[in-house]
């Protein structure tokens, strides 16, 4: 795998999602998230796995930017608020107690992966994986019924 | 060479910026796009995981796939809930719900 | 089956009498509890003679002439019976192999005599009640009360083990206060019921405190035991000192010695039996027979003087007093005050064997003397002697029987009072002289307002009563009483004229003066000092012949008839003279303050803490409680702002709760 490549679509990842975390204008943070998304689907490929960077891109790099969108229309809140000022430090400290977490992380092994095949993902999803497929749709099921409803005009 | 230890400092990072999002953000659609950003990150750790140590099985990328379900259908439900806050309250920000208190 | 083996059935079967009269008592026709109870007591009495009989046959016999004329070694002419005295034992309290407390009869000459004292005495005023009581509501209740009371006397006397008269002597006390008592509407009856029991009950922590305290010293409750060298040794003076002297303090409560006199005044408030039996032939006298009982104790800590100099001032400061009351029973009361004091100042000189015959002289002619009053009361129809109409005229039996019986108080001879007074004013004598004067002018009073009671009740007409009216005594001061919430005693109505008893009551007035000669006889030198043969302290008795007496006799009777003449000739001419300035009569009939005093001022003092306690309960206590209140309140309303309601202030809670449990352990 390319370190190279690896290095590019992580910097910029962070970049715009610092950004989309970060910025007033809410539209430039959902555009920015979109785009942190679709650079993640690059490293799902890098990873092996194209048919996960292809959900992704499908679900979490458009619908979701664009459900964002719709809402922030809806809602009117074009421009969020700055922070206040122990939010930001707040904030900080929760960052900081995330990468305490994760220090153990660094310095793991080998770099051999496995790649996946989307045949080998979807013949697995509908055999060993087959109760959380069918749960999971149900709850998706689910969330459109009850986004409806609670989003629906009221009578009168 | 890139290795576990790459992706998961990275996983990392982005739960980094989606905490200090969730904390920092005044409007309540932007907490909950910084909560989308945690569950990424949370999605990247274990597909990256079953990539480097799970040939047979691959759980975590399969994990990955309904991490991503669940997503989507926890951000209709709350944008839903939003639009709600929205008409009765007149505003989406995070000091605009605060009848229930002391 | 001889008299001591059934000495058990003398306390038992008053108390079964008790519990038969309380159960159907109310079922019974007419006066039939009366004559049951006073069945049972005559059995009662039956059996005490039986014993004192018993007693005298077992008891050491004493050549006269040997004692008399100082030969001590030749003395003893029969010995006493290796049993004697008598002790019949059961075991009541005992754990796990100890002793613990057995139940203990205890007969000795003294507690035979005394037994046999209270029995008769008790028959006699059972016998007086049966008419006397007659058409009271109550009138079963009045005799089970009775029947306790006699049991629990006659248990007291009988007791070998000082526990078990520290239990009597509580049940008395008990029975004191609901006779007093016994006609509760009254409101006179009701604080003097309490008065009684609670100064006695005050008093009776000095019988506990010491007995208990004796008991730390010597392991056992026996009255025998007290008695011997090796326990005494086991003693030193100061304890025995002090255990002996709270002993006599619940002495003098029961027994109305100064300063603990109040209460008996006023528990003539009690019917007139009850007066007669309780307070003045027996329960008063069982503060005398303990402190007997605890001579050798007294002897030990050399603490007899204090006896004595109680006893010698009560006697003279009662005396004193009664010349100032118009009321018979008061007079009466006063009367047995003084003559207590008489019996613990014979006591306090060493003239143990004097006391006890006065002791039982006393009883006798005192209950006929209350008797006798009842008797007057009942024919008059009043209390107040200047309100009774020429008993002498109306009333002869119950006038030659009261005669007798203030013959013998006076101590003139051949009467009772004469030979046991004289002897103890024989051992004050030789002991200390301010004590004999004290005696001797006591005796001088006790003969002037005996003398003064006969003249105006029985010799004058009936007149109006000089102090019914006044002012002072309005309402009842002395039992905390304000002018309106007690009445005086209503006067006989227009024309009344007295009668004489019915016949059970002439019969008892006429036992008891018979009675009351025996006795005293059986002490003096005429029938050869049999009394005092039979019931003395130490080895021998210790009889003083006649020729040595013979000063003291002389000059008791001289006294005694120097008051009786004065008191003829300034009350026969003109009884409602006014010989005392105002002020001095007010102060006498007040009692001279005392009582109010310990109302006011001791009540206040016990009262005081509880002020003390009131602030500490509603300042420290309540303030505390307030205080837990007022800092939750404060609590909260500084916490409840963590609720803010604020979206970004939560998400702050929750980063911190997570850190909060990772820093804690949980991963």
């Amino acid at each position: 795998m390319s370190l190279t490549a690896f290095y590019a679509l992580a910097a910029f990842a962070l970049v715009f999602a610092i950004f989309a975390v970060t910025t007033a204008n809410m539209v430039r943070a959902a555009f920015s998230l979109a785009i942190t998304f679709f650079l993640i689907a690059g490293l799902y490929l890098l990873l092996g796995s194209p048919a996960l960077a292809a959900i992704q891109f499908m679900v979490n790099a458009s619908a979701i930017p664009i459900m964002t969108l719709f809402i922030i229309m809806m809602t009117q809140s074009r421009s969020s608020a700055g922070p206040r000022t122990w939010q930001i430090a707040a904030g900080l400290l929760a960052a900081a107690a995330a990468l305490v977490f994760f220090k153990g992380a660094v310095g793991h092994g080998d770099g051999q992966i496995t790649p996946v095949s989307p045949e080998t993902l979807g013949v697995n999803l509908l055999q060993a994986a087959l109760l959380l497929f069918e749960v999971a749709s149900v709850l998706l099921l689910l969330a459109m019924v009850g986004a409806i409803v609670l989003a629906r005009r009221r009578a009168g | 060479m890139v290795t576990l230890g790459h992706f998961l400092l990275l996983s990392g990072l982005l739960m980094a910026v989606g905490l200090y999002g969730v904390l920092t953000r005044r409007n309540l659609i932007a907490v909950l796009m910084s909560v989308e950003i945690l569950l990424n990150a949370a999605a990247l750790a274990f597909a990256s995981v079953a990539a480097f140590r799970d040939p047979h099985l691959f759980a975590g990328q399969v994990f990955a796939l309904f991490v991503i379900v669940v997503a989507a259908a926890e951000l209709s439900i709350g944008f839903a809930i939003l639009l709600n806050v929205y008409r009765t309250h007149g505003a989406v920000t995070d000091d605009a719900i605060s009848e229930m208190r002391g | 089956m001889s008299y001591v083996e059934l000495s058990y059935w003398i306390p038992l079967l008053p108390a079964l009498g008790f519990v038969l009269l309380v159960l159907f008592g109310h079922s019974l026709p007419g006066r039939g509890s009366g004559w049951i109870a006073t069945a049972v007591m005559a059995v009662v009495a039956v059996l005490s003679l039986g014993l004192l009989y018993d007693v005298i046959l077992a008891a050491p016999g004493w050549d006269l002439a040997a004692l008399l004329g100082g030969h001590h070694e030749e003395a003893l002419v029969k010995a006493g019976s290796p049993d004697f005295p008598f002790r019949l034992e059961w075991s009541w309290l005992a754990i796990r192999g100890e002793a613990g407390i057995p139940l203990v009869i205890y007969i000795d000459a003294l507690a035979a005599v005394v037994t046999a004292m209270v029995a008769l005495a008790s028959l006699f005023i059972h016998l007086f009640s049966i008419g006397y009581m007659d058409g009271e509501e109550r009138y079963p209740t009045f005799f089970a009360y009775l029947q306790l009371f006699s049991a629990a006397m006659l248990a007291f006397v009988l007791a070998g083990n000082f526990f078990h008269s520290l239990l009597s002597w509580e049940v008395m006390g008990l029975m004191s206060y609901l006779l007093i008592g016994f006609l509760y509407k009254k409101k006179t009856a009701q604080q003097a019921q309490k008065k009684a029991f609670i100064t006695t009950k005050l008093a009776d922590l000095g019988f506990m405190l010491g007995l208990f305290w004796l008991y730390l010293l010597i392991g056992n409750f026996d009255l025998a035991d007290l008695a011997s060298e090796p326990t005494l040794a086991l003693i030193g003076t100061g304890a025995a000192a002090a255990v002996g002297l709270l002993v006599f303090v619940a002495a003098m409560g029961k027994s109305a010695q100064f300063p603990l006199h109040v209460w008996l005044l006023d528990a003539m408030e009690g019917p007139t039996p009850v007066s007669a039996m309780i307070h003045a032939a027996t329960m008063v006298a069982a503060g005398v027979y303990l402190t007997a009982r605890f001579y050798p104790l007294l002897i030990h800590g050399e603490v007899l003087w204090v006896v004595a100099l109680v006893g010698a001032f009560t006697a003279l400061f009662a005396a004193v007093l009664a010349p100032a009351f118009a009321d018979v029973k008061k007079i009466l009361a006063w009367s047995t005050v003084s003559q207590l004091g008489y019996m613990f100042l014979g006591l306090g000189v060493f003239g143990w064997a004097a006391a006890m015959f006065h002791l039982v002289a006393h009883a006798f002619f005192k209950a006929l003397l209350f008797l006798g009053s009842g008797s007057m009361i009942h024919g008059a129809a009043t209390q107040d002697i200047f309100e009774m109409d020429q008993l002498k005229k109306y009333m002869p039996w119950t006038y030659w029987t009261f005669l007798i019986g203030a013959l013998a108080l006076m101590g003139i001879p051949p009467f009772a009072g004469f030979w046991s007074k004289d002897l103890i004013l024989h051992a004050a004598e030789e002991h200390a002289t301010i004590l004999w004067l004290m005696g001797l002018v006591a005796a001088f009073f006790t003969a002037f307002y005996t003398t003064r009671m006969i003249v105006i009740a029985f010799h004058k007409p009936a007149m109006e009563s000089p102090w019914k009216a006044a002012e002072w005594t309005r309402g009842a001061p002395w039992l905390n009483l304000g002018p309106d919430e007690a009445e005086p005693d209503p006067s006989p109505p227009e024309g009344h004229h007295p009668h004489e008893s019915g016949v059970e009551m002439i019969a008892a007035l006429v036992a008891l003066a018979a009675l009351s000669l025996a006795v005293g006889l059986w002490g003096s030198p005429v029938f050869g000092y049999g009394l005092l043969t039979l019931v003395y302290w130490g080895e021998m008795p210790e009889i003083l012949p006649a020729a040595k007496l013979m000063g003291g006799y002389v000059t008791g009777t001289l006294v005694a008839l120097a008051g009786a003449g004065l008191a003829v000739y300034w009350y026969a001419a003109d009884p409602l003279r006014q010989r005392a300035p105002v002020w001095l009569t007010a102060a006498l009939q007040r009692r001279l303050y005392i009582d109010e005093f310990y109302y006011r001022v001791l009540g206040a003092l016990a009262q005081a803490p509880t002020y003390a306690l009131e602030l500490f309960d509603r300042y420290l206590v309540d303030g505390l409680v307030d205080l837990v209140g007022y800092l939750s309140l404060v609590a909260s309303a500084f916490l409840r702002h963590l609720q803010s309601g604020r979206f970004a202030v939560y998400a702050l809670y929750m980063l911190l709760g997570a850190l909060a449990l990772y820093v804690g352990g949980v991963r």
